[in-house]
């Protein structure tokens, strides 16, 4: 932690309150996904893997402390720093499109791991407005690992395709005058040599 | 009290005078930790809601019930009825009590449910517990003393407060936003629309700030190097505590290992 930026550290706290924040709002707005994950892909995207994967842990021990269960699904979050730094590195969140169309790639890989987790660990339970879809399918048949699948896929593809939207408008509104003295600025201002 | 007992009172190390909530932020991490992981090894649910009981006994000695019950009952209702019907209505059984539009309920599937829904509870109960017994200046202190980075403290004690920040920020800029003819209610395409225009200032804002704060605190010498010093002290942890702590989590040790054998043979 020491080598690091301190602008860097001081990005930390942020990036787990725009988290938290963020959640709480979509709560509020009574939207059916999580949108909890913004800060950590702004904060990766700008800084790199490490604290982008310190909000991740940050942000999942802040919400265990009102629902312990979500500590089963941290590794999902950690994962979406290493997402983001590349996506970065890849000039994705330069068109709102890519952006878009990459949410949807990270929506499949999210459910690959954590519907396991969901199915088998909580019996298709995962306590969210997904959990209704499933247990709707349950109920007219369908297996439990197929029916938390499948509704999972569709509140993560609706949940990630919106934060990536807002996270592409989120990087380019940032002024350059901020982003060099961030440690990947090289991914986002041109001119500057790595 | 006068200005001499004020002071007074920062030369003793801090107490509350209540047994649960005195007990080295370490040790009482550990105890919890391993009490709520304990249920889902037992796999036993009377252990489990044996261990529910507790954690009341202990919000009781603790003098926290009220704010323990205000985040323990979303959990109870979640998991404790939810997760049970669900569990109890899918999972695969032989003997079958009740059956109709293939919810299935069995002897099999209630037994599953009510050890699920026992480890669950008891889990979630002892996290509860911990951080409503707790005070995280308390915490990220005895982290500290055991070789954590002041940085670290910062970060955790930081994302708190930020936390109530932009909590506070949401609000005042959804309501500007209400003010210049966004709706925040009626069907989903109106209520997401919402959320971008209040996320984006939200973030935006958040972030250029850290340069401003950046500065303020190297202002305070919070990258000064040497010692530091601390307002508060904690009690030493006493040697009985430390014996009740290692014995605990050996008992979870054996635990682990029975189960880990017996599953195996």
């Amino acid at each position: 932690m020491k080598k690091w930026n301190k602008l860097t550290i001081f990005l930390i706290p942020i990036g787990i309150a725009v988290n938290v924040v963020g959640g709480q709002l979509a709560l509020m707005l009574k939207l059916p996904v999580f949108l909890d994950s913004i800060g950590t892909f702004v904060v990766a995207a700008l800084t790199g893997i490490g604290p982008g994967l310190i909000i991740a842990i940050g942000t999942q021990l802040i919400n265990a402390i009102t629902t312990p269960t979500v500590l089963a699904y941290i590794e999902i979050g950690m994962l979406f720093s290493v997402w983001s730094f590349l996506f970065a590195k890849g000039g994705i969140y330069k068109s709102l499109w890519k952006s878009a169309l990459c949410g949807v790639g990270v929506a499949v890989v999210d459910c690959c791991l954590s519907v396991p987790t969901t199915a088998f660990f909580l019996g298709g339970f995962a306590g969210t407005g997904a959990t209704t879809i499933a247990a709707g399918l349950m109920a007219a048949g369908w297996g439990v690992f197929p029916a938390t699948f499948v509704s999972e896929l569709v509140s993560e593809t609706a949940d990630k395709v919106v934060c990536m939207i807002i996270i592409f408008f989120v990087l380019k509104a940032i002024p350059d005058r901020l982003k060099v003295k961030l440690p990947n600025a090289r991914f986002f201002v041109k001119d500057i040599e790595g | 009290m006068d200005n001499r007992t004020f002071a007074n009172q920062f030369l003793e190390p801090k107490r509350t005078g209540n047994a649960v909530k005195d007990l080295n932020p370490l040790s009482k991490l550990n105890i919890f930790i391993v009490l709520g992981l304990s249920a889902f090894f037992a796999g036993d649910y009377r252990y489990g809601f044996g261990m529910v009981i507790l954690l009341f006994i202990v919000a009781l000695a603790a003098r926290c019930m009220k704010s323990y019950l205000k985040v323990y009952w979303k959990v109870l209702l979640l998991f404790g009825v939810f997760l049970f019907v669900i569990k109890a209505a899918f999972s695969p059984g032989e003997q079958i009590i009740w059956q109709k539009w293939g919810i299935h309920i069995s002897v099999e599937s209630i037994q599953a449910a009510l050890v699920l829904t026992s480890g669950v509870l008891a889990f979630c109960g002892a996290v509860i517990m911990f951080v409503q017994t707790t005070e995280w200046c308390d915490l990220t202190y005895a982290l500290e003393k055991n070789g954590l980075s002041h940085t670290a403290s910062f970060v955790i004690l930081s994302s708190f407060q930020t936390i109530s920040d932009l909590g506070v920020n949401a609000h005042v800029i959804m309501d500007s936003q209400k003010a210049r003819g966004i709706e925040t209610e009626g069907n989903l395409i109106q209520r997401v629309k919402a959320y971008i225009p209040v996320m984006g200032p939200l973030v935006l804002n958040a972030i250029s700030s850290v340069e401003e704060k950046s500065i303020a605190m190297d202002a305070r010498a919070f990258s000064a190097k040497g010692a530091h010093t601390y307002l508060m002290e904690l009690p030493e942890v006493k040697a009985g505590e430390k014996a009740a702590v290692i014995i605990i989590d050996i008992l979870f040790v054996l635990l682990v290992i029975w189960r880990i054998v017996t599953w195996l043979i």
